[in-house]
């Protein structure tokens, strides 16, 4: 090739993503430090200012602990289940290929219409939910109106979108681990639960760290659900950080705030990921090679 | 219970004889899970086929079929206008990231140049890059240049792609040099390299990458909420959360909401139905770089 054609081959795809990914990193920082709104000509520099506000906020505090809570609620649920199914769908017969894809779709169905489905059947007087509840001689719940509930709701649904992402990555974790340690336990008399405890639950564990930081990295991005089912409330019970970043800086039209907020959420979520990077390469020995 | 058996890698001759051993309560769990997968898909159809009266009643009879819904969402003004947004950006973003990617796959694969290394970094530095921290900045850009509420700001910010360029140059570094090199000797030069021999090597990998584009796209929520002020320039997902969450409306139309929900879930499971296999190869590859 010649000296200019490689950049020229990678200079679309340079220009978008430099243009679109970088510079409002960049232009971020620099917002960030700057008090303006829609009604100021211009932007005012204000130092720390925004971020001594957004941490002291009582409303910022809560969208943060609501994150935390969600992603508390709902991660480990959806790796326990995930591994539970894994595990038993992992042989690749016709029966366990279907089951795979049925768990598979929610993740490739958009969270909108998720959030629409379950808005319905979490409904509190016509919903398939409560419905079910009644016909078990149970009084009916606001899933999405009770504020000590609608974030638990939200979670749930959560759950039921990302586990079969999370049995796909596990099937596949899980033909790594050779045979041979399965027949040597079998061999030392280890019965299908101690084979579980002590094989496939340690020798997985690189996969169910992955999961974990993937799943803590997009709990701490959950906004469509809020969005389409609760918009924050009742009583901003459910509102997470990124509901809270979009009302401040946009509704709000609060640019400098919204900005200190959206780099806090960059520089936890890059945090979480330096930490997945610096353990991923780490190889898994199996005692033999 | 859990079996440890479905952990192995299995040949298909051996599955058969354990399968038959799998404990009936697993079994039993695993098809709980699937209907609970598939019940609210089945809930969308069965209510986008009421009557706007038979909502209420949970014991409505689901023969004969009401299509009011469907009819009023495709006759109306806003649902067909928003579907053709939809399929205008999304068939744009695919179509464009994906040659982007190309290009860019091409470069970082075959030639070598100073800045190479650091240049693809910032390329798969853009993986872990939240999407949150670019909303208000480019928020900001677009409406400098007053481009907010176009098709240029909803497609522009998405013609390229991280994952894209990355999994596609993976896949070219696996095409031996050979045939570039035996090419090259009957005169070709670059791009007629890259037309003839690489993209025609590469099919399987760019349908991958063309797929996530297309899902990802369709799917896409915040930007085109936050982008669009205009309901001529809404997406399908914008238009199904303005369809549940009408300012005017106390109470949804529950049959036009699930009408439109099954519109835009279908251009998607079709997608699914048809590439799952290719999609959970790109999935799996894709979490484990």
């Amino acid at each position: 090739m010649s000296r200019l054609r490689p950049y020229l081959l990678i200079f679309p795809a340079c220009l978008v993503l430099g243009a679109f990914i970088y510079w409002p990193i960049l232009y971020s920082i620099w917002l960030s430090v700057h008090r303006w709104d829609w009604l100021m000509p211009e932007p005012q520099f204000v130092g720390l200012q925004n971020y001594t506000v957004m941490l002291t906020s009582a409303q910022f505090q809560n969208s943060l602990w609501n994150t935390a809570l969600f992603t508390l609620v709902s991660v480990p649920p959806t790796l326990a289940l995930a591994l539970f199914v894994a595990v038993l769908v992992a042989p690749p017969t016709r029966s366990n290929r279907l089951l795979r894809s049925v768990y598979f779709m929610p993740t490739v169905m958009s969270a909108v219409a998720i959030g629409v489905i379950f808005d319905w059947m979490m409904n509190s007087e016509i919903g398939t939910f409560n419905a079910a509840l009644r016909a078990l001689g149970v009084s009916p719940v606001r899933w999405l109106s009770d504020p000590d509930l609608a974030l638990f709701s939200l979670a749930m649904v959560e759950v039921w979108k990302q586990f079969g992402y999370a049995v796909v990555i596990y099937a596949a974790g899980l033909q790594a681990i050779p045979s041979t340690l399965y027949e040597a336990a079998r061999m030392d008399g280890a019965g299908p639960w101690r084979q579980f405890w002590d094989v496939t639950f340690p020798l997985i564990m690189p996969t169910t760290f992955f999961l974990l930081i993937l799943s803590v990295i997009n709990g701490f991005q959950v906004y469509t659900f809020v969005e389409v089912m609760t918009q924050g409330g009742p009583a901003r019970a459910t509102e997470v950080i990124l509901y809270y970043l979009i009302r401040v800086g946009f509704e709000a039209s609060d640019v400098g705030l919204g900005s200190a907020v959206a780099l806090f959420l960059f520089a936890l979520l890059i945090g979480i990921t330096i930490l997945k990077a610096a353990t991923i390469g780490r190889k898994v020995h199996y005692g033999y090679d | 219970m859990v079996t440890t058996e479905g952990a192995m890698p299995l040949s298909e001759e051996r599955v058969e004889p354990r399968r038959a051993r799998r404990l009936p309560l697993g079994g039993f769990v695993l098809v709980v899970l699937a209907l609970a997968v598939l019940y609210p898909l089945w809930e969308i159809a069965r209510i986008s086929l009421l009557d706007l009266e038979e909502v209420n009643s949970p014991d409505a009879a689901l023969w004969p079929p009401t299509f009011r819904a469907y009819v009023e969402a495709w006759t109306g003004v806003a649902f067909p206008r928003y579907f053709l947004n939809s399929i205008v950006v999304t068939l744009a973003v695919t179509v464009g990231s994906t040659l982007t990617a190309i290009l860019a796959a091409y470069a970082f694969a075959r030639a070598s140049f100073p800045g190479r290394d650091v240049l693809f970094l910032a390329v798969i530095g853009t993986l872990m890059i939240p999407n949150h921290i670019t909303l208000i900045p480019n928020y900001l850009t677009f409406a400098k240049v007053g481009l907010l509420d176009t098709f240029v700001c909803l497609i522009l910010p998405f013609l390229a792609s991280g994952f894209s360029i990355f999994f596609l140059r993976q896949h070219m570094m696996t095409i031996p040099r050979s045939l570039d090199e035996a090419a090259r000797m009957d005169g070709a030069g670059t791009w007629m390299i890259l037309w003839t021999i690489i993209v025609p090597l590469s099919w399987p990998a760019i349908a991958v990458v063309a797929l996530f584009a297309f899902m990802s796209q369709w799917n896409e929520f915040i930007w085109p909420l936050l982008a669009t002020t205009s309901e001529d320039m809404r997406t399908v997902q914008i238009g199904l959360r303005y369809l549940l969450r009408d300012e005017e409306a106390a109470i949804p139309d529950w049959p036009l909401v699930m009408a439109g929900t099954m519109i835009t879930l279908v251009p998607l499971l079709i997608a699914y139905v048809f590439a799952e296999r290719h999609l959970i190869r790109g999935i799996t590859m894709g979490s484990f770089r």
